[in-house]
């Protein structure tokens, strides 16, 4: 109960609640312009977090994600552009209720019901987190290897609709991470004589380049014209949700377990989970003719998904150090930074932190009602903010805080050619987040894979001998070679027979 | 931007292979067939092996005969002046901002940023002017950042 106590005093202290305060309003902010993301908000935060003390970056991180993600609802109902990826799914449908009148009840249900999506994933993350962490306290470095490898495999086969560009993302993340003395043999590795590589390539100076400056050279150079704001008065956004409410509550509840189920796999975030969701809930409707149309039950349901999903990558995140999505990868950066490692002891060390972070995921999807409702009432003048004049400011933002965190103009450099770099394969439809996972994942699946070859002497059947390890291992094989088993089984010439015929 | 993925896939696989020739000459961990190579290099196997998938695959023979296509952007010379700036802005505050410092660079780079976007020039001053004195009171006053002071050294407050 002391850590209880602890991890409330910590939340709300009046500095943790006025970083709360001013992240969640950064958050919607950005979430509600167009073309700026979740993932950016979220990198251009970091520098900040780098003044901070554990918990209050840790607020700073979960209040401005939670934001992000529900305000990109906003220019979708009224521009027709999504303000995040996660919002894409249903931009359409919100897009056609605001045309027939029905924007108020179209925003209301992508904030009430993306607040119980949250919450419901929060109660996942508080019963599921410490279960796995226990469960987790007796893996050894064979566990970890297998277990950093399917969900690296996973992630690779959920979130890249090409799986060999995502394939390529992670081994350039692998390489990129290869970089400098944090190896376990501390050889000094591809840096070229420069001291500047021996620590490796930055990562948070990485992260700011992928995904803040590669939306700042796409935006300089896009062309597209600028959208018209649907003009129609918006009233009480929550009239009419107990109904909607009464009326739906299994595909409220749905969309809240699949996202939190596909936030906590690797790789698949709140956009993932939303996609998947909306399909769902049109496969599953009563009234499936009516999606497109300007419906909202597929709204209500991938509204819940993609907030719950949020809450689901933070499970594996911080149990096993491995990110559910490039948020999460972000957050585990900063948590790395604090000194609070992620993995199954963070639980037991630190107990107050983690009830802390229980505490904060309550805390942000409660306020995000009153402060999503604030920024609807404002939205036409949010989405009438000249991006011209915002976009210079938020380069700038990247570069002082890049040089910032460890005033070094080669940080800027790093941040540079990511940004570059991120956003010519981006153009050419290679997914980002593997590279990211890449980066965080690479190191540690080195680690676990040497300690467990000296342990085991150089004896690869070692890796299979205990239970968990050699179940993992199975699994992670079998996902390997399911497409070769696949294509085998539909090029033999018996593949129209059943099996016991052909027997 | 669009490569062809025939070059990419080539690029990816030379990339391997430098990574290759470039681990090959590490040693080994005291007592161990294993070293530092180790994961570098199997990284770079695959990326040689899903290079030349990529270069070759069915994508590649499907896409078009333009090894590189620049995007329409490229008709655009604002366009094309506000991409330049943006990298060029960033490379000129990593070369020169120990020297000429943040207070002298910043105001600068976000005028011509501003003027490349589009902006007016009356407004760009004014918006210049404030987000850098805001950056200033955000990152120096508030944060502790030791943003450089570079040519104003003596004027330090």
């Amino acid at each position: 109960m002391d850590a209880l106590a602890q991890g409330f005093a910590m939340v709300f202290s009046i500095e943790t609640l006025l970083i709360i305060m001013a992240s969640s309003l950064f958050g919607l902010f950005v979430g509600a312009v167009p073309g700026l993301s979740a993932t950016m908000a979220l990198a251009l935060l970091v520098p900040m977090t780098f003044f901070m003390d554990p918990i209050p970056a840790l607020a700073a991180m979960v209040s401005c994600s939670a934001m992000a993600i529900f305000a990109g609802d906003i220019p979708g109902c009224l521009l027709r552009m999504p303000g995040t990826a996660a919002s894409a799914a249903y931009t359409d449908e919100a897009y056609a209720m605001a045309r027939k009148g029905q924007a108020d009840i179209a925003l209301g249900s992508g904030l009430v019901f993306s607040a119980i999506g949250g919450l419901f994933g929060t109660a996942v993350l508080i019963v599921a987190a410490p279960l796995f962490a226990e469960f987790a306290l007796n893996f050894t470095s064979f566990e970890f290897f297998w277990l950093i490898l399917l969900g690296i495999t996973c992630a690779i086969v959920i979130s890249s609709t090409t799986p060999l560009k995502g394939a390529i993302m992670l081994i350039l993340g692998f390489l990129v991470a290869s970089v400098g003395m944090n190896n376990p043999a501390a050889f000094p590795r591809f840096t070229a004589g420069s001291t500047d590589l021996l620590g490796g390539i930055g990562f948070l100076p990485m992260l700011i380049g992928m995904f803040a400056v590669s939306e700042v050279i796409r935006s300089a150079l896009d062309r597209s014209p600028r959208a018209t704001i649907i003009d129609q008065p918006i009233h009480n956004v929550f009239k009419g949700m107990w109904q909607l409410t009464v009326k739906y509550p299994k595909q409220i509840l749905r969309g809240s377990v699949l996202g939190t189920v596909v936030g906590a796999l690797p790789g698949a975030g709140s956009d993932i989970a939303s996609w998947m969701s909306y399909a769902l809930s049109k496969k599953l409707s009563k009234e499936p003719e009516k999606f497109g149309t300007g419906h909202v039950e597929g709204i209500i349901e991938s509204g819940a998904a993609n907030n719950s999903a949020l809450a689901g990558a933070w499970i594996p995140a911080l149990v096993f150090g491995i990110p559910g999505d490039t948020l999460t990868a972000i957050v585990i950066g900063v948590l790395y930074m604090k000194n609070l490692n992620p993995g199954p002891s963070l639980f037991t060390t630190n107990p107050e932190n983690m009830y802390a972070i229980y505490i904060l995921f309550i805390f942000a999807n409660l306020i995000m009602i009153p402060l999503g409702w604030a920024t609807i009432k404002v939205a036409k003048r949010l989405l009438g903010v000249r991006r011209e004049i915002l976009l210079p400011l938020i380069l700038m933002a990247c570069i002082v805080g890049t040089f910032g965190m460890n005033n070094s103009p080669f940080d800027v450099w790093i941040m540079l050619a990511a940004g570059v770099t991120a956003y010519i394969l981006e153009e050419n439809c290679f997914p980002v987040a593997p590279a990211i996972l890449g980066v965080v994942l690479g190191p540690m699946l080195e680690e676990n894979f040497v300690k467990s070859m000296i342990k085991s002497d150089g004896e690869v059947l070692a890796f299979f001998s205990r239970p968990v390890a050699g179940v993992l291992g199975v699994l992670t094989l079998v996902v390997w070679l399911y497409p070769l088993l696949r294509h085998g089984f539909r090029r033999s010439p018996g593949r129209a027979t059943p099996v016991g015929e052909a027997l | 931007m669009k490569i062809h993925e025939t070059l990419l896939g080539l690029l990816f696989a030379c990339i391997g292979g430098a990574v290759l020739a470039t681990v090959s000459a590490y040693p080994s961990m005291a007592g161990q067939n294993i070293g530092p190579a180790l994961f570098p290099g199997a990284a770079a196997t695959l990326l040689i092996v899903f290079g030349l998938m990529l270069a070759f695959g069915r994508q590649a023979r499907q896409s078009g005969r333009r090894l590189v296509a620049l995007g329409d952007w490229s008709g655009s010379p604002r366009h094309m002046l506000a991409g330049l700036s943006v990298v060029m802005g960033c490379a000129v505050y990593a070369l020169f901002s120990t020297w000429l410092g943040f207070l002298v660079l910043a105001p600068v780079a976000l005028l011509v940023w501003h003027l490349a976007f589009g902006v007016s020039l009356k407004t760009s001053i004014v918006s210049a002017l404030l987000a850098t004195l805001g950056f200033w009171a955000v990152f120096y006053k508030g944060l502790g950042v030791p943003l450089p002071w570079g040519l104003l050294k003596n004027f330090a407050f």
